[in-house]
Formats: C-alpha cells, structure tokens, sequence
C-alpha cells in the first residue's frame, strides 16, 4: 500500500516535471520572440513606390499579404526555372542528423569552443571573416537564384555576396589552384532537379555554427566536397537538399532537407558586415561579457 | 513482483530528470528571464548591424546616473518589428522593459519593449533570442 502511494506521487511528480518546463518554455518563447507584437503592422517598409521590402524586413503578417498580392498558390510556373529569392534567413542544417565526428573531427570541432558561455569568441563571423560556403546557405537573410545561360548566380544578402555555380560543362577541378570561402561549384539538370557540387573550400570557415548550445561551430576541412539538389515544387516553394561530405571531419555524409518559401515581395537590400561596426558591437556587447567573465 | 516496481520507478526518475537536460538547451546566454522596467532618457540609438542598439540614462532617486546598454536584433529584423531609423533620438524620454544581463554589475539588457514619453511604442516583444543570430 505504501509502494502504491509513493508510486502515485512520483507519477504526479513526472507528469508535472514534464509539463511546467513545456509551459515555461512556451511562455518565454511568446515573451521574448515576439510573436505578439502590437508594433508588427502590416505595411511594409520599402525606400519608396516601386521599391521593394527585404527579405528580413518582412513580418508573418506581410508576407500572408504578399502571398495574396502576388497571387502566389496556383501560379504557374516552370520547374527548371529557380529564379527568384528565397527564404529570409537561410537553410538551417539539421543538427539531429549530425554523423559521427572522426577522431581527427573531434578535435577539431573540440578546437572551436569558446572562452565564454554566452556567445563563441572563436567565430570568424564576429570579425567579418566571410562567412564561406555552406555556412552562407545555413545562414544568409535571403537568397536569390539568377538564372543565366552559363551559370547559375546565387546571391546572398548577408556580406551581399554571390557564388558562380558554372552550368556550362566544366568539370570541377581536381586539384583546385587556391581554396576558395565559396569553392567552386558546377550544376546541372537532373530531370526537374538542379544538383549543384562543390569543392576547394578554404579550411578556414565552419560549416555552421553549432546552434544547440552557440559555444562552438562545426569546423571542416579542405577536402569537404557539397552536393546540394534544388526542386521547384510549386511556384512559391523550392525543396532542398544540402549532402556535406568530409571524411577528415565525419565518418559519414551530413544531410539536411529543407523546403524553402519565395518571397515575393521582396528584394535583397544590403547587409556588409563591417569591420568598424562589429568592433563597436563587440566593445559594448560582447566583450563586456567576457570581462564579467575573467 | 519487486523488480517491475524498481523498473517503474527507474522509468519515473528519468521522466522527471529530463526536461531539466532538454531545458538546458534553451538558455539563453547571459541575459537573465527578470524583466525589468526603467525609465529614462536616450543617449545614443545605433541603427547599425550586426544589432541595433540603444543607450539611455536612467536617474536614481539619489540623482545617480547609471547607463544602460539594450541589444535588440538585425536592422532588417528590426524593420520586421515596425522600427525605423527614426524611432528614436537623442533626449527622448523612454519606458523601457528589458532583461537585464545576469553577470554581476553588468548594465546591459535585452530589449523587450519601448515606450516614448508620448505614449507611442517604438518596439514591442523585441524577438531576440540570442547575440548573433536573431
């Protein structure tokens, strides 16, 4: 009887320990990430008629609106057409689906933690080093396809940035002559799929940041190669799918699938990171973090 | 009979220790989850990335004056937010509700929302979940 009572509240004791967190969490996430915002509105912010919103300037509200506008659901479209831009902050990689780090991966990503807890000291991007290839796709405030008959551009508002994805016939190089942030990269049509590989990445970017605790990113080496396929499924929503390949860091290829949305209301505005800029943020905001710290 | 009621309470014990490992993953950063509310006057406003910041003195009764730092997220998120460039100036009176930074003496915070003087609301739920990447 007595094992009863105490199985009992330990049942409660679970139950509950299981739902507060949830609520909590819940609470905090409408609290803080603003999803009820009374200064949210629904006009867009443009420089002027005839001009457009960023990607990133858009808000739940106005992108519903835009989605109207623009007559978006039904529209037709050509599959082997990706042109437009996409997204507002680039694909994410899935960190659940990370494979096994090698022992030589290991350190290396073990090298990549930072001094602080509260944010990574070792991030190039806090100094404006270019954020490389494929953190640009992890990470990107929109991104635009520009379909030319050679090449594909792929425009990046963070660091207003492009990469060459050549579609020409060429072969990517076997021996590249200089590591690249953004390699180099060809593409071709796979049916309604465009597949896009990359090679001779510079060592010295990450993959991506580690997103689950921000204390380290996910370091690569130069022998990473990319395979990326691109497909239109309707005229606002592209499927994607990021393969990273790197037997010096992983024991197996990392991939993520995502789906992306176009946004239609919008053109890529301009974000540079600035060296000047940073150091004033870094001044005030992180590295009083780190005094508090020492 | 005794071995099924240690497993169930093997199963109860993990069940109430995990939401305190998954909760760890949400911290976020320095900034601590008080709000706080002051009142006080803008000295700088930064419209700048990699975030838009906000600087203003608030007065103790004693007449001291303390400057607080308040980061908020990208300038485009910002915009997304219903802020301009001109949302603020230098002198405007300002109700501010943040969250103040957990390290001792700090005088920084996260930003939540601003009210002017006049009773207009320059930002509200400010979504900045992080430093970086908002």
């Amino acid at each position: 009887m007595r094992s009863r009572i105490i199985l009992s509240i330990l049942w409660v004791l679970a139950a509950a320990s299981l739902i507060l967190p949830l609520t909590a969490l819940t609470q905090q996430r409408e609290t803080v990430y603003g999803e009820k915002s009374e200064t949210q509105t629904e006009k867009e912010l443009t420089p002027g008629p005839g001009w457009k919103t960023c990607p990133r300037c858009t808000n739940n509200k106005q992108l519903a609106a835009a989605y109207k506008k623009y007559q978006v659901e039904g529209h037709a479209f050509d599959p082997k057409d990706i042109s437009g831009i996409w997204g507002s902050n680039g694909l994410e990689l899935d960190v659940k689906t990370v494979p096994p780090f090698t022992p030589e991966g290991q350190k290396m990503f073990e090298a990549t933690r930072s001094e602080i807890p509260t944010t990574n000291s070792r991030d190039g991007m806090l100094i404006c080093d270019p954020l490389g290839y494929p953190r640009w796709y992890a990470y990107n405030y929109g991104m635009q396809f520009v379909v030319l008959p050679d090449r594909v551009l792929q425009f990046f508002e963070w660091g207003h940035t492009w990469r060459d994805i050549w579609t020409d016939g060429r072969k990517l190089p076997d021996d590249p002559p200089t590591p690249r942030w953004l390699g180099y990269a060809v593409g071709r049509w796979e049916g309604d799929t465009f597949v896009v590989e990359g090679t001779g990445y510079d060592d010295r970017s990450w993959i991506s940041e580690d997103r689950r605790n921000r204390i380290r990113g996910f370091a690569h080496s130069d022998k990473m190669r990319t395979i990326e396929r691109y497909h239109r499924t309707s005229y606002g929503s592209l499927e994607t799918e990021m393969t990273i390949i790197d037997p010096v860091v992983f024991t197996q290829p990392w991939t993520t699938k995502k789906k992306v949305d176009l946004r239609p209301n919008a053109e890529l505005w301009e974000y540079f990171c600035v060296p000047s800029e940073s150091d004033d943020y870094n001044r005030k905001l992180i590295d009083a973090a780190k005094a508090s710290k020492k | 009979m005794r071995l099924r009621k240690v497993f169930a309470m093997a199963v109860l014990a993990t069940l109430i220790a995990f939401p305190l490992i998954v909760s760890a993953h949400h911290s976020r950063a320095h900034y601590g989850l008080e709000e706080q509310t002051t009142t006080g006057s803008v000295v700088e406003y930064k419209w700048r990335n990699p975030h838009v910041y906000v600087v203003w003195e608030v007065k103790d009764q004693g007449g001291k004056a303390t400057q607080w730092v308040g980061e908020m997220a990208s300038v485009t998120s910002m915009i997304a937010d219903g802020m301009t460039k001109d949302s603020l100036k230098q002198g405007d009176t300002i109700t501010v509700i943040a969250f103040p930074s957990k390290n001792p003496g700090s005088t920084e915070a996260l930003i939540k929302k601003i009210t002017r003087s006049d009773g207009k609301v320059v930002v509200d739920n400010s979504r900045v979940p992080n430093l970086r990447q908002p």
